[in-house]
């Protein structure tokens, strides 16, 4: 009998094994935000908590460079307070932040779908934390699922159809080369957004005195996260970021909560910062969104800009300065600002070639070299030849060092493209020209300028210029 | 509980372990006490009816044996209280219904009552189960139980409890007084039988399914070929599902030392209907043949009564799958071909003669196994279309000549991509594949005969055959076709 069960146990062991080395290749990597906890190397002073509602408005870049301190994103697609919970302690396993943003849209539920539940826990390490966040999900409340708890833990188990079709280069090379995003994927395209009639700003959220009342759970679970935070030193920020959905937990709700959440954790030092009732002040229109629930680059640049003061105002003495750190980015930020973006706009106004020219000096300054990405389907000559198609995004790329363009360039993962990635040389410098599979969602962290994103990862490495024609007016 | 789902291996490795770690004699009311636990994860409520079958059946086992004077009226009472049950949950509201529609036609008034009760899964089969008990006993062929636990045990028996197979009380009950020893070569040979199952619940039974979902629940959107493909995509879809609960119930029970009859026989290398019948579900088959057949004079009676009760055989056979008029008309189609085949042997035979055909020649064997395939398919056209109308329109419509849609591509827009329309088409081939070497050999033997390398290499190739090709997860869950019944 001992030697049955000895056998059984190691066969289910291989195939446990064997599903959970797989799940890597099988995982849908769009899902992975959390795991670029694991890739930050930088200290923490800024650590934002929330929904999409987070990765939609806040601005990494913009925020490094107006506090002075280091930002990172632990943001996930309708992420609750259960999942807040678990990620938040993920990452204080390797950061300690000085201020936790949370938002309160995730109060709005204890227990999520197979989709959040998969978005929020896919990208993290396999842990007691896990184990325990995966049986929150699938043993609470009326939930009782067994296929969910395993597919969260073996995610083979819930993406084994992508056999079909779906797997590609990037899949079998991801972790091998996963780059670091804080966190930002601000939309940038100004989409049509026609709101409808339970989709309105409400200029008058401040009247609203009532008080909802939480789930026991949930609000369970938000006194861990106080005393998580109490425990490690963290200041608490509860805040909510602007939008227009009047149904379902609607902005209403988000307002009577965070009344409640004012008057019932009086005694505990957490600060607010509800922005729904910030409207007038930040001058919120419907031009600032791009659906009901998030805000495009527009709106964003509003919400930044008072929260990177609103952060010095009231934290100033909590957070490091990292000013010396950020010299290099600045100087590029510089650059940019100074000698590019005028040439840009006229070029991109005109629908001129591309003044690769006006790129070129950031390779005469230093030994970069660049990189050009497109996104969409031009190939070089009409790349050449007319550069602002619509929708059109370039990124530049610019390493400090040749030899670690092969590593980024495998790291971007430029397949199933028509378009191979091409190197060119153009007055002595060498550019390569590519395209990235991605539309809206940045792969690394980014400052932002008026019509310019600049990239960088974490290691001062590859840095990206991203310009977006339709930014430009 | 279903086999396919996560509960079960959790739930079996469970059972087995403290099964055996109990001591012998407490063994039954572990597997008793887990048998319910099976049956109450799909209905608490439910199981009061097995439990009351139970008690039925076992009285009337007793009060018969005992007033042997008086046997008809105990064995009619358990008859009648089994089949009124089964009746009340299964047949009522057709019988309403088909009542209702023929007064309509008549112009009679009739008001009618509906009711709303889901069919408790698996009564069909533990109440002809129990009910041969009752049969059994009255016949003087078996001694009543005396143990109420075991007897208890005997009907609900978790593996063959939803979907059988039907065993009779003198090939189940004796087991349950063996002491089984582990066995390592037994609960391997059990393991590996389950696990067979399953490739061909998940892998097979369900993909397929989704092919004959799409086109038999809107078949007004096809014809010809595509009409063709479901059905018989339908027709190894059923024997899929249905036989790999037999083998994974089969391969629970081997595992703990329990010996089940076999259900199915290779039913799709038949070469005539009669045939076929030996070799589809054949403990239902038994079943009929024994307490139906038989009794109702079998073929003793001359020709014409023998057709008679095949087909009275074959329309209750079609009844019992299912309370509606497609499946007493599949039955009823079974049991024509059985007339016919029967009937016409003689012409056959004669036929066969005057054409000098060779009766052992591979082509003529392989053409009567054609033939008998393409007469079930027709049949179970009857069993999966939903209604009798959409039965006629694929009738209608599944010989319209568009031969063609095999080569545009649109054979990949029933539900199944050209990729997983292939992987159906291989591990189809594979069944057959299978099926034919099992004719001759045995797969789990001369596994044995290959080094632990080679044995556990194909061990985790067919798990992983399963978890990668399978058909689960964020699918509609998939219950075994034969619950229903």
């Amino acid at each position: 009998m001992i030697k049955l069960i000895l056998k059984l146990v190691l066969m289910f062991a291989l195939v446990i094994g064997i599903s959970f080395a797989c799940s890597s290749i099988f995982l849908k990597k769009e899902l992975l935000r959390p795991h670029n906890m694991y890739l930050l190397e930088e200290e923490n002073d800024l650590l934002f908590v929330g929904s999409s509602h987070v990765f939609a408005t806040i601005d990494v870049g913009y925020l490094e460079q107006k506090t002075d301190a280091n930002v990172f994103l632990l943001a996930t697609p309708s992420q609750n307070i259960s999942q807040s919970y678990y990620l938040i302690q993920e990452f204080l396993k390797y950061k300690r932040p000085k201020i936790l943003f949370l938002e309160t849209y995730s109060l709005k539920e204890y227990i999520g779908d197979d989709f959040v539940n998969h978005a929020a826990y896919d990208g993290m390490k396999f842990s007691s934390n896990k184990i325990e966040a995966a049986y929150i999900a699938s043993f609470k409340d009326s939930i009782n699922d067994l296929y969910r708890f395993s597919s969260l833990m073996v995610p083979f188990f819930k993406y084994h159809d992508r056999w079909n079709g779906d797997l590609t280069e990037k899949d079998f090379k991801y972790f091998d080369n996963a780059v670091l995003n804080k966190g930002s994927e601000i939309p940038t395209v100004n989409s049509e957004f026609s709101p409808t009639d339970s989709d309105f700003i409400d200029y008058e959220l401040s009247k609203i005195k009532e008080k909802a009342t939480l789930n026991p759970d949930v609000e369970h679970t938000l006194k861990k996260i106080i005393q998580l935070c109490e425990a490690n030193n963290i200041k608490l920020v509860l805040f909510s970021t602007p939008y227009l959905a009047h149904h379902g937990f609607s902005v209403e709700t988000e307002v009577k909560t965070m009344n409640y959440l004012k008057d019932n954790f009086k005694q505990n030092d957490i600060g607010y910062l509800d922005f729904n009732l910030l409207y007038k002040e930040l001058d919120i229109n419907y031009s600032d969104y791009v659906d009901n629930h998030h805000m495009n680059y527009n709106g964003s640049k509003k919400v930044n800009s008072y929260l990177g003061n609103w952060i010095v105002d009231n934290y100033n003495t909590v957070l490091p300065n990292r000013e010396t750190e950020k010299l290099w980015y600045k100087y590029f930020n510089n650059k940019l600002n100074n000698e590019i973006v005028f040439e840009k706009e006229t070029h991109f106004k005109t629908h001129d070639s591309l003044s690769i020219e006006k790129i070129v000096f950031l390779k005469k300054d230093g030994d970069s070299y660049i990189i050009i990405d497109l996104n969409d389907d031009l190939n070089m000559k009409e790349f050449a030849d007319n550069v602002a198609s619509d929708n059109f995004r370039m990124m530049v790329h610019l390493y400090p060092k040749e030899s670690d363009i092969p590593k980024i360039v495998t790291k971007l993962e430029f397949i199933n493209q028509d378009f191979k990635p091409t190197i060119m040389e153009i007055n002595g410098n060498k550019f390569l020209f590519s395209k990235l599979d991605i539309k809206t969602t940045s792969e690394i962290n980014f400052f932002k300028f008026a019509n310019f994103t600049f990239y960088s990862d974490s290691k001062g490495r590859g840095n990206l210029l991203t310009i977006y024609d339709l930014d430009i007016k | 509980m279903e086999f396919n789902s996560i509960a079960f291996l959790l739930f079996f490795p469970t059972v087995v372990v403290l099964y055996f770690l109990f001591p012998h004699k407490y063994r039954w009311f572990w597997l008793l006490v887990v048998s319910y636990f099976f049956y109450m994860m799909w209905s608490a409520t439910y199981l009061v009816l097995i439990f009351i079958s139970t008690v039925v059946t076992y009285l009337s086992g007793l009060l018969i044996s005992k007033y042997r004077d008086k046997r008809k009226i105990f064995l009619f009472l358990s008859l009648i209280i089994n089949l009124g049950i089964l009746f009340f949950f299964k047949y009522f509201n057709f019988f309403n219904e088909s009542l209702t529609s023929l007064y309509t036609y008549f112009n009679i008034d009739w008001s009618s009552s509906r009711i709303d009760v889901l069919l408790p899964v698996g009564i069909s089969f533990y109440t002809f189960q129990a009910l041969s008990y009752s049969i059994d006993v009255y016949r003087n062929n078996i001694e009543p139980e005396k143990h109420f636990g075991k007897y208890a045990l005997f009907v609900s028996f978790f593996p063959q409890l939803v979907a059988g197979p039907i065993e009779k009380s003198k090939d189940l009950l004796p087991q349950f007084d063996i002491k089984h020893k582990f066995n390592y070569e037994r609960i391997k040979e059990g393991l590996i039988l389950m696990l067979w199952g399953f490739f061909k619940k998940i892998v097979i039974a369900d993909r397929l399914a989704v092919l004959v979902n799409t086109v038999y629940n809107s078949p007004e959107n096809y014809q010809g070929t595509a009409l063709v493909i479901a059905s018989v995509f339908f027709a190894f879809q059923i024997y899929c599902d249905f036989s790999s609960y037999t083998d994974i119930a089969i391969g629970a029970a081997k595992v703990m030392g329990f010996k089940l009859r076999k259900n199915f026989d290779r039913p799709y290398f038949s070469k005539s209907i009669p045939e076929f019948w030996r070799r589809w579900h054949i403990s239902l088959g038994a079943w009929f043949k024994e307490y139906l057949y038989f009794p109702l004079g079998g073929n003793r009676k001359g020709k014409f009564r023998t057709n008679i009760n095949i087909m009275i055989v074959f329309l209750v056979s079609g009844l019992w799958h299912g309370a509606s008029w497609n499946f007493v008309i599949w039955g009823g189609l079974h049991g024509i071909y059985q007339v016919i085949e029967t009937s016409s042997f003689t012409y056959r035979t004669r036929l066969v003669e005057r054409l000098q055909i060779n009766r052992q020649s591979v082509g003529h064997k392989f053409y009567r196994v054609m033939l008998t395939f393409t007469l079930v398919v027709f049949a179970w056209v009857f069993f999966r279309a939903n209604t009798l109308s959409d039965s006629a329109y694929i009738f209608k419509n599944m010989f319209v000549l568009n031969y063609w849609t095999l080569f545009d591509g649109s054979l990949f827009s029933l539900g199944l991509d050209k990729n997983e329309f292939m992987v159906a088409i291989f591990s189809l081939l594979i069944l057959l594949a299978y099926e034919v070497y099992e004719r001759k050999n045995n797969l789990y033997k001369d596994l044995n005969s290959f080094n632990i390398g080679i044995r556990w290499s194909f061990y985790l190739v067919a798990i992983f055959c399963i978890l990668l090709f399978g058909i689960y997860g964020d699918y509609e869950k998939s219950q075994f076709i034969y619950f229903q019944f």
